[in-house]
């Protein structure tokens, strides 16, 4: 049986016949069933939800963690916690939310759509693919680990900056089982984005031109990129941490002529990009959401490529607005100023693409459209507020304050979780062969963006008034705002429960979802709504080929 | 309407559809292939992780359980032999059962080396990066450049030019044994080859002799920052010579079994590629680190 729909026959000339996928000498290998099964399974869609399943797991650390910054600062002077571990929980938030929730979802969702999206079996190395996940289970059990060693888990922040990372201030194991956890994790976003750049490159079914890649795939391509290119350099930097603190060397000890404004330099040099590794492959999931609630085929195509390739460029040439008070030259602040803002040119095109996609439209309010609508409404208040803080006067003022926190929740809340929310809600019934139940998912969407902003809007006040972050107690005039914050962030935890008691709850019921769940096909065209829901081993029976020279709608 | 269309079937004409591409006359496509599950992947994470746990343990475990470390990181490189070589095995079984498109496979393993060098050359490139940026601030503070207190007044450059030599001479050798497969000469091949390796071999015997004489006269990684930078760069440029020997080796074991062939040999072209990229970073090392030693 054919998995692609064919067109009604209307005697036109015949096609040549296709070149046909090899016969898999494996069809017939099975693996045991249940763990074991899992543990030898190479096939992306698998592993694509096994990065979900650990992304959820480790959102639930995550939030815990969050959860224990706001009971600590829920009143000035509270002693909840020690100083020692509130920083232990803001170094921990950070990194497990950044390498074991974001990066690992974004490439779960990666995993299982893009080999689908291009018309391919697998990825191009299953096997490495494989590796790249389960190297995220050591990289999590050692940060994990660390909370039982003497001196406790890493405190000095996720930059790790020198000297606080060093031996002086950082005593204990903590530092260095989290710089081995981010090496371990760094090789696994090496390994994965040299499979998907090969995948893309080289996979595609026949017909489909780069430019007719649906945006995911795009998206996912210039994030390989980066991660490639920006990864082995936070690889260096965190070496030469792990030397400093145990095998003497001085690359950021004054004392032997190191300089440790260089560790940021070199942080910043991956950390930036990561911040858009951490996005554009949320921005390729709400372009695909905005599409196809609004029934409509991407508005400006060729623009969103262009620019997801501009931020990409770009990406790697802003790194040191993060540092303008760290003593870098005028002429360096200009240039790190003003090429930030020029980012803003490219997500402006983005944005207005993503609107008139929506305009004109047979709008659905389905959960996955809020969550994308949410997503343009939010992410535009932190992109703002992310070209005030390039200008060198204001972050000088702002610097290390609650401002810069609530930007960059902006972003990373407002644009990659809403993202991740939105694509969840679009693909699960693709995944899974069922629904999300849309009233639990309405509840989920109001109590997560209220939550979200009752967290994070009012950061921005006392931020500029002066409330510095990472400090565990602080003036007691900021103390009612901060109550407010905190119960944001318990709708937040609420809405967090909730989705995951829907996602459990649907898995539980039988499959209803056809090819085309969402009733979308016949306007975008695409490969993944043209496969049963969920998509069968191996995908296509036969090679899917791309006709005429449109770009894939959704 | 659908844009894609099962392989035998009849399309009517498309009014949106400007042109039909004829796709497979046009486009030149290799279908790929899933291999089998394996559970060779997750084996190797498992038996990495004795290698970190060996670490912190190495660092933190005190004199006490400075065996136990030494112990759990022979152990997390030795097992970890055995899913890589595992691994490797169902690579090669896969090509040569012709479960692949031969090509495709190819073609795939080509690009995703080439990228795995991009990456090699970023962490290179992080190192070189913070070289340069303290010799700027070095300059900036002190008014001069190396040499610190602490390092070598001025630097005999014979030693490591000679070592170039050895480097450079070997990727010729590595040519030239290519070069010998290409003509079907397998037996010449073997020899330049072994040829390749010993020069290796060399290179690294005369960079073990130049820091034992460096580490006696006093100066070490502790010395100063250009110590530090200094056998840093030497020794994760040393650390790649290595995994290159090791993979010479891998493939004059597979050149003794008789695995390659004039066309078929992707092991052999890959391992002669890294060959020449640790060749690359060292003539780097050797003009910025060495010969302007003095210069600076």
């Amino acid at each position: 049986m054919s998995l692609l729909e064919t067109p009604p026959s209307s005697g036109s000339k015949a096609t040549r016949p296709a070149p046909q996928f090899p016969e898999s000498p494996h069809k017939a290998i099975r693996l045991p069933g249940g763990l074991l099964g899992i543990l030898g399974s190479t096939d992306h869609k698998v592993l694509g939800m096994l990065y979900l399943a650990l992304a959820l797991a480790g959102a639930v650390f995550g939030g815990a963690f969050a959860g224990a910054i706001r009971a600590q600062l829920s009143s000035f002077d509270n002693e909840v916690l020690s100083p020692e571990f509130y920083n232990s929980m803001v170094t921990m938030h950070a990194s497990v939310m950044i390498f074991v929730v974001i990066i690992p979802a974004l490439a779960g969702f990666g995993n299982y759509l893009v080999p689908i999206m291009i018309g391919a079996r697998d990825m191009a190395f299953p096997r490495l693919n494989a590796f790249s996940f389960w190297l995220l289970i050591p990289a999590g059990g050692l940060m994990a680990a660390s909370f039982f060693v003497q001196g406790g888990t890493a405190g000095a922040g996720w930059t790790a900056y020198p000297p606080l990372s060093l031996k002086e201030y950082s005593g204990g194991p903590g530092v260095d089982m989290w710089i081995l956890a981010v090496h371990l994790a760094g090789l696994s976003s090496i390994t994965g984005g040299i499979n998907f750049i090969v995948t893309i490159m080289n996979m595609r079914a026949p017909g489909m031109g780069l430019m007719k890649m649906p945006l995911f795939v795009w998206t996912w391509l210039v994030n390989a990129w980066l991660i490639l290119i920006g990864t082995p350099v936070l690889s260096g930097a965190v070496t030469m941490v792990l030397m400093d603190r145990g095998f003497g060397t001085g690359f950021f000890k004054p004392a032997l002529g190191g300089d440790p404004v260089l560790y940021q330099h070199l942080f910043w040099f991956y950390s930036h990009p990561a911040v858009y590794i951490m996005v554009l492959p949320a921005f390729g999931l709400i372009s695909h959401a905005l599409a196809a609630f609004s029934r409509k085929r991407i508005f400006g195509y060729t623009g969103m490529v262009w620019a997801v390739c501009a931020i990409g460029l770009l990406g790697f040439m802003v790194w040191g607005h993060h540092m303008f008070t760290a003593g870098i030259s005028a002429e360096l602040r200009l240039w790190f100023s003003f090429m930030t803002m020029v980012i803003a040119v490219p997500t402006g095109v983005k944005i207005w693409s993503w609107l008139a996609t929506v305009w004109g439209g047979t709008i659905r309010f389905t959960t996955s459209m809020k969550f994308a609508l949410g997503f343009i409404s939010l992410f535009v208040i932190g992109g703002i507020s992310g070209v005030w803080l390039a200008n060198v006067p204001i972050d000088v003022q702002v610097h290390d304050s609650y401002f810069v926190v609530a930007h960059f929740h902006y972003v990373l809340v407002g644009g990659s979780v809403m993202g991740l929310f939105a694509g969840t809600y679009l693909y699960f019934p693709k995944m899974s062969g069922r629904f999300l139940d849309e009233r639990i998912g309405n509840a989920v969407f109001w109590l997560f963006t209220i939550g979200m902003n009752t967290t994070f809007l009012p950061m921005h006040l006392v931020g500029v008034q002066g409330m510095a972050r990472r400090i565990w107690q602080y003036r007691e005039e900021f103390e009612a705002i901060n109550r407010v914050i905190s119960f944001g962030y318990l709708l937040m935890a609420a809405a967090g429960a909730l989705f995951i008691y829907s996602i459990i709850s649907s898995l539980l019921k039988p499959r209803t979802c056809g090819r085309d769940p969402w009733g979308i096909n016949d306007v975008q065209n695409s490969l993944i709504w043209s496969i049963p829901s969920p998509p069968p081993p191996y995908n296509f029976d036969t090679i899917p080929v791309l006709k005429g020279s449109s770009t894939t709608g959704g | 309407m659908s844009l894609y269309s099962a392989p035998d079937a009849h399309h009517a004409p498309d009014a949106d559809v400007h042109h039909d591409i004829d796709a497979h006359h046009d486009v030149e496509y290799l279908p790929s292939l899933n291999p089998a599950p394996s559970y060779w992947p997750v084996l190797l994470t498992a038996t990495m992780t004795l290698i970190p746990a060996g670490i912190v343990l190495y660092l933190w475990g005190g004199d006490s359980l400075r065996l136990l470390a030494w112990g759990l990181l022979g152990l997390g490189s030795l097992t970890s032999l055995v899913p890589v070589m595992g691994w490797c095995h169902s690579v090669i079984v896969d090509k040569w059962a012709g479960h692949f498109g031969e090509a495709a496979q190819g073609r795939d393993l080509v690009l995703g080396t080439k990228l795995f060098f991009l990456s090699e050359i970023a962490i290179f490139g992080s190192i070189f990066a913070y070289f340069f940026a303290t010799l700027r601030h070095i300059h900036l503070d002190a008014g001069k450049f190396w040499p610190l207190d602490g390092s070598p007044a001025h630097w005999h450059v014979g030693l490591p030019a000679i070592g170039l030599g050895i480097l450079l001479t070997s990727s010729v050798t590595c040519e030239v044994a290519h070069k010998m497969l290409l003509k079907g000469n397998k037996s010449a091949c073997k020899d330049w080859m072994l040829v390749t390796i010993v020069l290796g071999l060399i290179f690294l015997a005369i960079q073990g002799y130049e820091w034992g004489v460096f580490v006696e006269r006093g100066f070490t990684v502790e010395s100063n920052v250009f110590g530090t930078v200094f056998y840093v760069l030497t020794g994760f440029h040393g650390f790649h010579v290595m995994t290159g020997l090791i993979m010479l080796l891998l493939v004059y074991g597979r050149l003794e079994i008789g695995h390659f062939s004039k066309r078929r040999h992707f092991s052999m072209q890959a391992a002669s590629w890294y060959w020449h990229l640790v060749d690359v970073v060292w003539v780097f090392v050797f003009v910025f680190v060495y010969a302007l030693y003095d210069a600076y």
